[in-house]
């Protein structure tokens, strides 16, 4: 990349999929996210995956910047390595935002349900939408890893979206996961409009109880 | 006179009528099994009930005799309430009914997806892993937390044995475990739509263009090959994430699904990475059986977990998150 090489810093996170470190480069602090060979997939399987999901997160976190979404701006994709370089949002993830009860709750699932809903009127959804992948940062939500991201008008992928976000609310966060859901479907029908946040959740009524037990396909 | 409780277990909850019998001290004196195998195509609920109707008594018997015991010195009857096909559930339920009404021994109603992690953790002598369940009806990744197994992840759609089963019968080579055997012989791996959102994983899409492949000439084999990588590897990631997320160090995979050779491999691997270990389940162990629900059915009974025989209904639908599990909280019985 021009402009000089990046300076390594440190590394911020070992994840499940990806390293992320954080770099210098040109003064300027940015985040490099690499998505990690998995050794235990076929190599064929492995390329596609990092591939897809590296060009697909770089796209819609492109997309989801100029729709007004807070979310990190890419500054630069290498695919051979299948690493994103992007702006470095400083904040506390939401996770420890909600264990320590702290700052303005209520407000910040109130603009992440705006947030949510305005990708979704877009015809993105965010595909990972869990506590871990929203940064708060002076109250304002950001959204990070689109890895699994995509575009669709099926109402099923946005369902997800709002299903993911319930359950893990709902498993890590009991006490609080009712009142931060109901700011959130606020915040949401503010930019969705109460007929598609109706129809919404009751997708994700649906999505719940297919869970419990799947039909099988018969012949 | 004896010191062991003793119960006995019934499981029919879709193709397997089993009977096992399990003792207080861990030990399994019996796992005796029918399987309902219908030749033309998938599970017919009604059939595979009749089925197991048909068996029960064979099946009993077999059990008891394997055991070396008498009806009389069964403590307790277990039975599987759920999750499973209701008609294949009421045949279980009803010979569990009839024999503890007729011992008078307490009933005890079985959660089949809890039954396959205790099981699961007795024969492994793994404490506290991060199980993924996979099977023909069932697809989950879950964990002990706060007295349940939690579900971290599921399908969304149908579950990943259905997925491999509905494609071999489809494509006329029979269901699991042919299109793994057939993968063996795939040369070339046609990219398919993984669909992986957090934890949760999605298969339909999956089934669907490998189908349509199938119908526009692609090689089986290499279908078959291109179909198991990407189910198995979906399967993994979640699995890994689910890993990662708990910090927790033993891993298990239960079900009729665990027996694939190759999910294995990559699991272990998985694993390997993470500096946590992998048991497999015997196999007797691993698919559908009257072993886990009887081993089961003793953690719940000497927990005093029965249930009336008037009230014990089935429940198809009975989720795992829906059960609680003191015996985790005890460490002298986990």
């Amino acid at each position: 990349m021009d402009g000089g090489p990046f300076e390594e810093l440190r590394v911020l996170q070992v994840g499940a999929e990806a390293v992320v470190r954080l770099v210098r480069w040109n003064g300027l602090l940015l985040v490099a996210k690499t998505r990690v060979p998995k050794p235990y997939r076929r190599p064929e399987v492995d390329h596609q995956i990092r591939t897809e999901r590296t060009e697909r997160e770089a796209r819609i976190m492109h997309r989801a910047k100029r729709l007004g979404v807070p979310c990190p701006s890419v500054v630069h994709l290498e695919l051979s390595t299948s690493t994103i370089y992007m702006q470095y949002v400083l904040g506390d993830d939401l996770r420890s935002v909600l264990s320590r009860r702290e700052g303005d709750i209520p407000s910040i699932a109130r603009a992440l349900g705006a947030y949510v809903a305005r990708l979704h009127s877009a015809e993105l959804y965010h595909g990972d939408l869990v506590p871990s992948n929203v940064i708060v940062q002076r109250g304002k939500p950001y959204l990070i890893d689109f890895g699994l991201s995509g575009h669709s008008p099926d109402i099923e992928e946005h369902a997800i979206d709002y299903h993911l976000l319930d359950r893990s609310l709902r498993s890590g966060y009991p006490e609080i996961a009712d009142a931060f859901m109901e700011s959130f479907r606020s915040g949401y029908e503010e930019v969705a409009g109460p007929l598609r946040t109706r129809e919404v959740l009751e997708r994700v009524e649906e999505i719940r109880a297919r869970g419990r037990y799947v039909e099988r396909v018969e012949d | 006179m004896r010191g062991e409780v003793i119960c006995l277990g019934i499981e029919s909850s879709a193709h397997t009528f089993g009977v096992g019998v399990a003792t207080s001290s861990g030990r399994i004196l019996a796992n005796e099994l029918a399987v309902y195998r219908p030749v033309d195509s998938g599970i017919h609920p009604r059939e595979a009930a009749q089925h197991h109707a048909s068996v029960a008594h064979e099946v009993l018997e077999r059990a008891l005799e394997r055991a070396g015991i008498g009806l009389r010195e069964v403590d307790a009857v277990a039975f599987t309430a759920g999750p499973g096909l209701g008609p294949c559930l009421r045949t279980g339920a009803t010979v569990a009914r009839a024999l503890a009404y007729r011992l008078n021994r307490p009933l005890v109603a079985v959660n089949h997806g809890v039954a396959h992690i205790e099981i699961g953790r007795l024969s492994t002598g793994f404490r506290d892993p991060v199980v993924l369940y996979v099977a023909g009806g069932n697809t989950l990744v879950t964990t002990h937390n706060a007295g349940r197994y939690r579900i971290l992840g599921e399908t969304l759609d149908i579950a990943a044995g259905n997925c491999l089963d509905a494609f071999g019968i489809k494509v006329g080579i029979g269901p699991m475990p042919a299109p793994e055997l057939l993968a063996s012989r795939g040369e070339r791996y046609v990219p398919l739509p993984m669909k992986v959102k957090g934890m949760d994983v999605s298969f339909s899409g999956l089934l669907t263009r490998a189908l349509s492949l199938a119908r526009t000439g692609h090689r089986v084999e290499d279908l078959c090959l291109s179909l198991t990588e990407a189910v198995y590897s979906m399967l993994t990631e979640v699995l890994e994430r689910a890993l990662a997320l708990t910090g927790k160090k033993e891993v298990l995979v239960v079900g009729g699904l665990a027996r694939s050779r190759r999910l294995s491999e990559m699991v272990s691997r998985m694993v390997g990475l993470h500096g946590a270990s992998f048991r497999q389940i015997p196999d007797d162990l691993l698919g559908d059986n009257g072993a886990m629900i009887a081993w089961t059915g003793l953690l719940m009974y000497l927990h005093g977990m029965t249930v009336p025989i008037e009230e014990s209904r089935v429940r198809p639908r009975y989720r795992i998150d829906e059960v609680e599990v003191p015996w985790m909280a005890d460490p002298s019985r986990s």
